[in-house]
């Protein structure tokens, strides 16, 4: 009887700490006041920017240009994968939004050598 | 059900449980609304073909007013460079039949042209750089064009050179894609090279695939 006690009582207790530190992801840790609840995030844009992109003379994308991104990206991470007709990806890169007056046309190199014929959509991502 | 008896173990372990608690709660609180924030979107690219649309002129240094725009058969001249004949070609992805906005791109391009008849000279093609009009460019009114060519040719026949960088280029420039300078650059003088032209039938062409 004991030990079954002790068993139910470790259990009750796993089963608590798991509930505790679950539910504090949600929570602001920093607060003075403990509060639960959700929040929409909001980026620096919501907008689908369009983009561009140059190829050398042999067919292949040398650069993506992404337009108009706002001066509230500046810091982000901006990622680009070049998809085929499958939405398979061809190649992908990012880089770091630099500063800049008004919009922005930030580049992105380095995604390998994929031809331009083949490329059929960009998947785009902002991190912050 | 006996009464349960606090001793030191069961202290300890308590007190060792309530830290690993607290430590993972901290952890748990540096996640959540202050993780990296996310924006995807996709962009669909439409492909196609085109031929965009061709003009062609002839200028001589030793008439130097007269226009030659638009000629069936035209010539590239060699004469010392004092009255020398260049060739321009241009083509317009902007307007009809392809109507490329700037936004577009050439996926390839590869321009044909057809030598009817040729000397042992090379003929180098320049980009031009400003804007020019079959029907009124003269010598003294010619275009701009680069020093660096961007393909040369010799010989008779019918020649194919990939273009798809000055292409892409020229369509992202909003229209003011200008063609190329044919000029005579090696060789002996009076040499001539004559390519078909605009009406000829094997008119210059470029076979375009773009994206847009």
């Amino acid at each position: 009887m004991k030990r079954l006690i002790n068993i139910l009582g470790a259990l009750v207790t796993t089963a608590l700490l798991s509930t505790g530190v679950a539910a504090a992801a949600s929570l602001s840790f920093s607060s003075k006041t403990l509060a639960a609840g959700s929040a929409k995030v909001t980026g620096c844009t919501s907008s689908a920017l369009t983009a561009t992109r140059n190829v050398n003379n042999s067919g292949n994308v040398t650069q993506v240009n992404v337009l108009s991104v706002p001066q509230a990206c500046a810091g982000e991470t901006l990622a680009v994968t070049l998809e085929n007709s499958s939405h398979t990806s061809l190649g992908s890169a990012s880089t770091t939004v630099g500063t800049c007056t008004g919009g922005c046309t930030v580049s992105i190199t380095g995604l390998g050598t994929v031809s331009a014929l083949n490329v059929t959509a960009y998947a785009f991502s902002l991190t912050g | 059900m006996r009464r349960f008896r606090l001793t030191p173990l069961r202290l300890s372990a308590a007190i060792l449980i309530g830290s690993l608690a607290f430590a993972g709660v901290s952890y748990a609180a540096s996640l959540g609304l202050t993780s990296k924030q996310l924006h995807t979107w996709s962009q669909a690219l439409t492909k196609g073909t085109c031929s965009p649309a061709e003009s062609d002129a002839e200028i001589r240094g030793g008439n130097p007013n007269r226009n030659f725009g638009n000629q069936s058969s035209e010539k590239v001249v060699n004469r010392s460079n004092v009255n020398d004949w260049y060739v321009l070609i241009g083509f317009d992805p902007a307007s009809s039949p392809c109507s490329l906005p700037a936004t577009a791109g050439a996926d390839s391009a590869v321009l044909t042209l057809t030598i009817t008849s040729a000397s042992k000279n090379s003929v180098s093609a320049y980009p031009i750089t400003s804007p020019w009009n079959a029907a009124t460019v003269t010598w003294n009114t010619a275009p701009t064009f680069g020093s660096t060519p961007d393909f040369t040719f010799s010989g008779a026949g019918t020649d194919t050179f990939t273009v798809t960088a000055p292409l892409d280029t020229g369509i992202k420039s909003g229209g003011s894609f200008y063609g190329w300078m044919l000029v005579d650059t090696s060789g002996t003088n009076n040499a001539t090279t004559t390519i078909a032209g605009n009406g000829s039938g094997q008119d210059p062409a470029i076979a375009l695939h773009y994206e847009k």
